[in-house]
């Protein structure tokens, strides 16, 4: 290492150093990009005065943690909350108020006691992927902070954070670690999977093929050449998460597989043991012999399964 | 009562809104009528339904909500995966399939048995995406003679 140069940081330890909790100075430099805010502090003051009952309680205490008086801003809160304990929003802003004083565990408390309340609270979810990020597990990060975004397609805050991991991921990842990822059947899948997959691979109606894990990760065979195309899987697969999330409720019954077609073409998603198989389907040919195609490699796939396991 | 400006303008439209919902309503009904759908709907994009046509036992805020949710990421994942603009998703389950169409004011769901056709119901889907464009067309104002829709060759492709 060079003078002046930083420290090689990779992996967890990146993960660690991205969303560090909000300094005393940077809290007070936030107050100064946000001088507005006083006026509105004083109205917010006679609202409640004039009706302790209110609900804007939350944005109050809200707006004195940001001016960074931390203990009034707790008491505000605590306040309010005795009065309205199944305000959400009001939850999100005490577990704010807690993580500013460096309580961790019990902001953790407060936000997961807001989802609780309202499971589709954006900033609840925002927050708690914020903190698993500090604590460096990315995967429950990820998955917290797109469903905030699912939520409330317009987080900034959330689309930053999820930028900054893919950007971190990918430095962090060694380029021919990547590359053979792509061409070569990973060893974490099961072997019947990797036959499986490169089945799928070897159909005549099938541009590529590739694996994604429960976590969202793609871990082996390769899709198409458009430059996202490791990215799209990972989000074709969340749609099959979020079809069966949306689903399940709905009594429709197992997810089985799901078609995507666009204007230049069609994906389909099949669910398996190891996560989701996404397979990108030539662009001539008809989804309906695709589908035949593809069955048929499943239905031998099954029969085989069943003789192996009378074998057995 | 003194009414703001918003609030009169709103007052006004509600006849013109009305004709609109039968639009979407008659859509819906046509869509239906195609062997194998059992429902349809029109949810905005924030997963409010705009208008049902739904068994009774189905959930319909469920489904609205489930037409924006999955659409949403559907177009997303279409994008990356450099296969042009979304036109359709079809989840197919043990008990049904849902078949998912963009609309310029949200989404348009058909709700068929499993074993449906799902060439013909792309067909009929994209018949009622053009009627449920020109209603989009009547909210708005716009004169639109072509729908925004790429969904029209759809079911000859399937």
């Amino acid at each position: 290492m060079t003078p002046g140069e930083s420290p090689a940081v990779t992996g967890r330890q990146a993960f660690c150093r991205l969303p560090r909790w909000p300094t005393r100075e940077e809290q007070l430099a936030q107050v100064e990009l946000t001088g507005h805010i006083e006026p509105r502090i004083g109205a917010l003051r006679r609202e409640l005065r004039r009706n302790p009952a209110s609900l804007c309680f939350a944005e109050l205490a809200d707006l004195v943690r940001r001016e960074g008086n931390l203990v009034e801003a707790a008491a505000l809160c605590a306040r309010g909350l005795l009065q309205h304990p199944g305000y959400a929003t009001g939850r999100v802003v005490m577990g704010e108020i807690f993580r500013d004083q460096q309580l961790e565990s019990k902001a953790e408390e407060e936000w997961r006691e807001a989802l609780r309340m309202d499971p589709n609270h954006p900033r609840a979810r925002l927050r708690l992927g914020e903190l698993y990020l500090h604590r460096g597990d990315v995967p429950r990060a990820r998955a917290a902070l797109a469903a905030a975004l699912h939520v409330n397609p317009g987080l900034a805050e959330a689309e930053d954070l999820l930028a900054t991991i893919e950007h971190q991921e990918a430095e962090s990842a060694p380029r021919d670690q990547m590359l053979r990822r792509l061409t070569e059947p990973s060893t974490r899948t099961s072997p019947p999977v990797q036959k499986l997959l490169a089945a799928v691979g070897a159909c005549s109606s099938v541009e590529g093929a590739l694996l994604v894990n429960s976590d969202g990760l793609p871990v082996a065979g390769s899709l198409t050449a458009a430059a996202n195309a490791e990215a799209g899987a990972a989000m074709a697969a969340q749609v099959v998460r979020e079809a069966r999330r949306v689903i399940a409720p709905l009594g429709a019954g197992r997810l089985r597989m799901a078609l995507l077609r666009g204007s230049e073409g069609s994906v389909r998603c099949l669910v398996v043991e190891d996560g989701t198989l996404i397979v990108a389907l030539k662009r001539d040919v008809p989804i309906g012999a695709a589908d035949a195609e593809l069955q048929e490699l499943l239905a031998a796939r099954r029969a085989r399964e069943r003789a192996d396991q009378d074998a057995a | 009562m003194q009414l703001d400006a918003p609030a009169r303008e709103q007052t006004k439209m509600q006849p013109e809104q009305s004709d609109v919902g039968g639009l979407l309503d008659e859509a819906l009904r046509v869509l239906t009528a195609t062997p194998g759908v059992t429902g349809g709907l029109v949810a905005t994009s924030d997963g409010l339904p705009l208008a049902v046509r739904l068994r009774p036992d189905h959930d319909r805020d469920g489904l609205a909500a489930a037409a924006a949710s999955v659409g949403r990421l559907v177009s997303k994942a279409i994008a990356e995966l450099g296969r042009g603009d979304f036109q359709l998703a079809a989840l197919d389950t043990d008990r049904l399939r849902l078949i998912i169409a963009p609309l310029s004011l949200g989404y348009l769901l058909a709700v068929a048995e499993a074993d449906a056709n799902l060439g013909v119901i792309a067909a009929e889907l994209a018949n009622a995406a053009k009627a449920a464009e020109r209603a989009a067309a009547a909210i708005s104002g716009d004169d639109l003679t072509e729908p925004e829709t790429e969904l029209t060759a759809l079911g000859g492709r399937l």
